[in-house]
């Protein structure tokens, strides 16, 4: 889902460029006050999870290939506003270090798995866990569907992105990217929902989005 | 666990290209981002070490490399996070207008390229000496010293006029030297700055076509601009300047152009601060290629009470920018 460079305008890459500043100048103000000493390592720990899992395409349909995006797995470990950094960080250096999505459109990309992929997924999920029983299954049945939505939106905001900039019309890149993005979504379910359920089984203090009761994430900044 | 999925799946991975590309490909605009990489210094490009022979070793050992840089990284970024103030964050980003110090020098003009609000106090002349280098196109060199002076005719209003000398190194065709256009510029500042509020100053700017034409180094038009400014200081050290224009170009078959840029400025101390832009024009020709965007970073150093020196590196993001520009100038306010 990385873009390249040249593909949007520059108009498109500033503004998501401000929005993503912003979304992140606000996300670090979150995780000082709310981080402890122990969540600084996972966030670590999360951040090269992502960075490796990225690398790993999987087939999926028509010669087409996907990734895993992490989004919503770092937001159900570390909040969403942690996660918006981390996905950043993973974006910033898979830009400058391995040339994998563009500079310019740097902004954009953030703006996509970061913003729309980290702190969308995680209202889709909040609404979904609260909706849905408060149980274990509720949980991973909200985790799975809203890792699902965090690809989609993503994929449908750079569609959007690439409209606007004048590059393919909305009609055809919204369903191609969104089509595709909806398949590679279900893959993203799987590894979503298998990684965050051992890590529940090993270590479910982790978890700081899973509750038994659901209700109180207030906690889970 | 991380480094064990980087190092063993990774080689492994599907080689088709993933769900962007292959949009890209069947919707057929791939080809856009042919040739547009603007950073071309990626020191593990598409997951490769350049050194290592073996494609799966390789993707494997880079892989490896990200894998561990992301996590040094991730863990710095989280240490130094909880490191800041939280009272120190808050003020910054809700804050950070209802705090207001006139002892921002009001100087931001040289090396950038974004106007600010800031006229030239009454009486008061302000002269701008800079020196150019730029490249285009990867070939074509031109250097160009210029003066400028600005005159303060009221509190809130100044007028400055500038001209240059250009010469022209293209690497086809001959050398060729002159006179630069001369600039006539008057500028009014409308609003104050108080305290949530930004300044607000229009200008206007005439171009007088004394380059010659012929030369290759005037379009021979008069144009005419028209540039709204706004400038707010944040706190005591950081400033930023946001310029939109019009211009109204006289050459035949050129578009006008809407110009838009936004400067920074940071007082790392009482003389000496930090300063960044983005600068970008729109021709409404619908071509992006013909639209110059560029950003620069710079500094200037007030060397003595009234002198001010500055240097600045502008560093082309499209191709009708100059590749980088490097600027150097002196700045000099002084009352006959």
């Amino acid at each position: 889902m990385h873009i390249p460079d040249g593909f949007l305008s520059h108009g498109v890459n500033a503004a998501t460029f401000v929005v993503s500043v912003g979304a992140c100048a606000y996300g670090v103000k979150r995780v000082n006050r709310n981080f402890g000493e122990r969540e600084v390592p996972l966030m670590g720990v999360t951040a090269a999870f992502i960075f490796a899992a990225q690398m790993i395409n999987f087939p999926v349909a028509g010669g087409t290939s996907g990734h895993f995006l992490g989004a919503l797995f770092s937001s159900v470990l570390l909040g969403p506003w942690a996660s918006l950094l981390v996905m950043t960080i993973v974006v910033v250096v898979q830009c400058l270090g391995f040339a994998d999505g563009g500079l310019t459109a740097i902004g954009s990309n953030i703006f996509n798995m970061g913003v729309i992929g980290a702190l969308g997924g995680y209202c889709v999920f909040i609404f979904l866990h609260t909706l849905l029983q408060k149980s274990r299954k509720g949980f991973f049945v909200a985790l799975a569907i809203s890792s699902w939505f965090s690809i989609v939106m993503g994929a449908s905001a750079a569609a959007i992105e690439l409209a606007i900039s004048g590059t393919s019309p909305l009609k055809v890149a919204l369903p191609a990217m969104a089509g595709i993005h909806g398949i590679i979504g279900i893959g993203e379910a799987i590894i979503t929902t298998t990684a965050v359920s051992l890590i529940l089984k090993t270590r479910p203090d982790l978890v700081i989005g899973y509750t038994e009761k659901g209700a109180s994430h207030k906690k889970a900044v | 666990m991380a480094l064990l999925i980087a190092l063993f799946l990774s080689p492994f991975a599907s080689p088709s290209p993933d769900g962007f590309e292959k949009v890209a490909e069947t919707k057929g605009f791939s080809e856009k981002g042919e040739g547009r990489t603007f950073w071309k210094v990626a020191p593990f490009s598409d997951y490769t070490l350049p050194w290592v022979k073996n494609e799966k070793v390789s993707t494997a050992l880079s892989g490896l490399i990200g894998t561990l840089a992301i996590f040094l990284i991730a863990l710095g970024a989280g240490k130094l996070i909880k490191k800041i103030p939280t009272k120190k964050i808050i003020l910054f980003i809700f804050f950070p207008s209802l705090i207001f110090f006139s002892s921002m020098p009001a100087h931001a003009a040289r090396p950038l390229t974004t106007d600010d609000a800031w006229t030239v106090e009454k009486g008061e002349f302000q002269l701008e000496a800079g020196s150019d280098a730029l490249r285009q196109d990867s070939r074509d060199k031109e250097y160009s010293p210029s003066l400028t002076l600005t005159y303060g005719l009221l509190e809130r209003m100044d007028l400055g006029i500038g001209s240059g000398y250009v010469f022209s190194h293209p690497k086809e065709g001959e050398r060729e030297n002159g006179m630069a256009d001369t600039e006539i510029k008057l500028k009014y500042r409308w609003i104050d700055e108080r305290n949530w509020r930004p300044a607000f100053t229009v200008s206007g700017t005439l171009k007088i076509p004394t380059a010659s034409e012929s030369k290759g180094l005037g379009s021979g038009q008069t144009d005419f601009g028209i540039n709204a400014i706004l400038t707010k200081t944040l706190g005591k050290k950081w400033a930023v300047h946001l310029n939109l224009g019009y211009t109204f170009i006289g050459e035949d078959h050129v578009n006008n152009g809407l110009n838009y840029s936004m400067a920074v400025q940071f007082l790392l101390t009482e003389k000496w601060a930090l300063v960044g832009e983005v600068v970008g024009v729109n021709n409404f020709n619908g071509r992006h290629g013909d639209d110059p965007f560029s950003g620069l970073i710079g500094t200037y150093y007030s060397i003595a009470a009234k002198i001010i020196w500055d240097a600045g590196v502008e560093i082309g993001m499209s191709k009708a920018a100059p590749d980088f520009r490097l600027t150097t100038g002196l700045t000099w306010f002084f009352e006959p």
